[in-house]
């Protein structure tokens, strides 16, 4: 039986001091199926938008919000219980797509795999390789086209929900960032093999 | 550009340094932190969801079910005796959490289904016992949606005995509540299109949700409901 309290109204963390503080307690479960409740529908939608199917969604949402009400009594308040729980959802959302070729692609075999190890000097130049690319994205590009491409290029945004996330204006939306910011690279890369072979 | 995700609390401490701190300004200089941030601000306040509302309804449901079952065993199942971090939920809590994996769910489906279409036929055929008999101590409360003929949409719930009376919710695409009535005194509502409550958007569709209460207890309730307003 859910209690109408004055907890509905109550910010996260206040719930969740309240759950610590009465984990036992009708007051503390009260709390925890508040905030459960509160972001439960976020969490599926996030996974339906990273995943894109109803049912694997529905799966991660499950085990994140057992995921989380396991690590609540642990929880420390060090700021937004949001980004932490965005990140724990998120993070599980990534690894269940970037699992998902190894699991269904049936050219991927263990074989393969084990050739696509690299060693210690391949892993220092690959290394070396992502510092100065770092480096090079920094220097060049503004805020918003380093978030426009990262957010292209590593969590396999549509340019639709770039366009969106980043409120970019004109008809090309965040395409035209997108193009600004490879054109920047590019031109940047060119201008240090210039340099290098002069 | 290292696709290293962030660990939650790594995520959290980096927000809440100053702009200036060389560890935010190292987060930032790739994109990722920013990228981050704009995905947190939709994962708050999504828009509109790409979801259908049918399956956003049958998530809440499924979740609700899992989460209440993962509550319900906890009595059971604590780990208060546990030394903290020892790892696990309890064996209850598995349990639960395991009867809401996929395989089980036709099996689950099936049995609302039945549910569903045998309570509607009873609502069919017996409505004028149904009202006096209502629903004892069951906490789902069913919610039926009709068109009537000035083009109204009526919503009719199953009674529920020794409530006081009954608190609809309405939610918007992006789930936030954007109207309620607190007292609906008999489980019907009609809804016109002249005379909307403030805040419900004509044409749309929302979700609604129906909750028996009693002496500010809420007793019963509906699962999320996806109906078009008139």
């Amino acid at each position: 039986m859910v209690r109408i309290t004055d907890l509905q109204g109550e910010p996260d963390d206040v719930l969740i001091q309240t759950y610590q503080a009465d984990r036992n307690g009708a007051r503390g479960r009260e709390a925890v199926s508040v905030l459960l409740e509160r972001w439960r529908l976020r969490v599926y939608q996030w996974a339906r938008r990273v995943v894109r199917e109803h049912e694997p969604a529905l799966d991660i949402a499950q085990d994140c919000l057992l995921q989380v009400y396991e690590a609540l009594p642990r929880y420390e308040a060090r700021g937004r219980f949001s980004a932490w729980l965005f990140t724990i959802v998120h993070n599980r959302c990534l690894s269940s797509v970037r699992r998902r070729p190894l699991v269904h692609d049936p050219e991927v075999d263990a074989e393969l795999l084990a050739s696509q190890t690299l060693g210690p000097d391949e892993e220092y130049a690959n290394a070396d390789e992502e510092r100065r690319m770092m480096a090079r994205i920094d220097e060049v590009l503004v805020p918003r086209e380093r978030a426009a491409l990262w957010l292209r290029t590593v969590e396999g945004m549509s340019v639709e929900e770039i366009t969106r996330m980043l409120d970019v204006d004109g008809a090309s939306g965040a395409r035209g960032l997108l193009q600004t910011a490879r054109r920047k690279l590019r031109a940047s890369i060119e201008r240090e093999g210039e340099g290098g072979t002069t | 550009m290292s696709e290293r995700p962030f660990s939650p609390e790594e995520f959290v401490r980096l927000l809440s340094l100053p702009e200036d701190h060389p560890e935010r300004r190292h987060a930032e200089a790739s994109g990722r932190l920013d990228a981050w941030r704009q995905m947190l601000r939709e994962f708050e306040d999504p828009p509109a969801s790409n979801a259908t509302a049918a399956e956003l309804t049958s998530a809440d449901a499924a979740l609700d079910r899992g989460m209440a079952a993962v509550l319900a065993a906890r009595p059971g199942a604590r780990g208060d005796s546990r030394a903290p971090g020892s790892g696990g939920p309890g064996l209850l809590a598995r349990l639960a959490a395991t009867l809401f994996q996929p395989a089980l769910r036709p099996a689950f489906a099936l049995a609302a289904i039945i549910v569903v279409a045998s309570t509607s036929w009873w609502m069919v055929t017996d409505r004028s016992t149904h009202a006096v008999r209502g629903v004892g101590n069951e906490s789902r409360i069913l919610v039926a949606t009709r068109t009537v003929a000035d083009g109204a949409l009526e919503l009719s719930w199953t009674p529920v005995a020794g409530a006081d009376g009954y608190r609809v919710r309405f939610f918007g695409q992006s789930l936030r509540e954007i109207a309620r009535l607190d007292d609906v005194p008999r489980p019907t509502l009609k809804l016109e299109r002249s005379s909307l409550p403030t805040g419900l958007p004509a044409g749309e569709e929302v979700l609604v949700e129906v909750a028996a209460v009693r002496r500010g207890d809420v007793i019963a309730a509906s699962s999320p409901r996806a109906v078009r307003l008139p």
